[in-house]
């Protein structure tokens, strides 16, 4: 029988426990302080709203979804894909899980929605696994940040 | 003068995913 509690643990199988992450962030480069806007929320439709007039342009994206499938009604699959479609970001790092990826073997892949293909256009996407994560010098990415998942 | 840059945190980012056949993963929500 699956004991759910242990087999999804963060503190066994998480990448970064949650309780590390902000230290390991700032490892990295990230400058987290008092002033530095939280959000949250339970549907991660609503990240588009809260980052969609923030200015930056560079957005890492935690997560073992991709979100960037590509539909015009927004949600939480899908939100990724609007900053982009509306010209918010220049951008994206993508930092997937060190396990198997979410979309192996489903078919789905970046920018195609779920029922037809579409495409990604204008935003400079990347991967990054947490032990490549690029570290940011003043807020910035390495100008040679490539693709590391496979 | 440091850049703003965003971070989107997904919960199911610190939960593994379960083997197939077991529902996919456990996380507080799916997406």
């Amino acid at each position: 029988m699956l004991d759910v509690y242990s087999e999804c643990d963060p503190m066994r199988h998480a990448d970064i426990p949650p309780m590390f992450f902000v230290n390991a962030l700032q490892k990295k480069g990230f400058k987290l302080t008092k002033k530095t806007r939280i959000g949250g929320s339970w549907s991660h439709s609503d990240a588009y709203e809260f980052f969609k007039d923030s200015g930056a342009k560079v957005l890492f994206n935690f997560d073992a979804h991709h979100d960037l499938f590509s539909e015009d009604e927004l949600d939480c699959g899908n939100w990724l894909y609007h900053l982009q479609r509306d010209d918010k970001l220049a951008e994206v790092v993508w930092v997937v899980r060190n396990g198997p990826r979410d979309w192996a073997g489903t078919g789905a892949r970046p920018g195609r929605s779920r029922s037809s293909t579409g495409r990604i256009s204008g935003t400079r996407s990347s991967r990054s696994r947490p032990s490549s994560l690029p570290s940011l010098r003043h807020g910035r990415l390495p100008t040679s940040t490539k693709s590391s998942g496979s | 003068m440091a850049r703003k840059v965003l971070l989107s945190i997904d919960m199911d980012w610190f939960y593994r995913e379960l083997p197939s056949g077991t529902g996919g993963t456990v996380s507080p929500r799916s997406s």
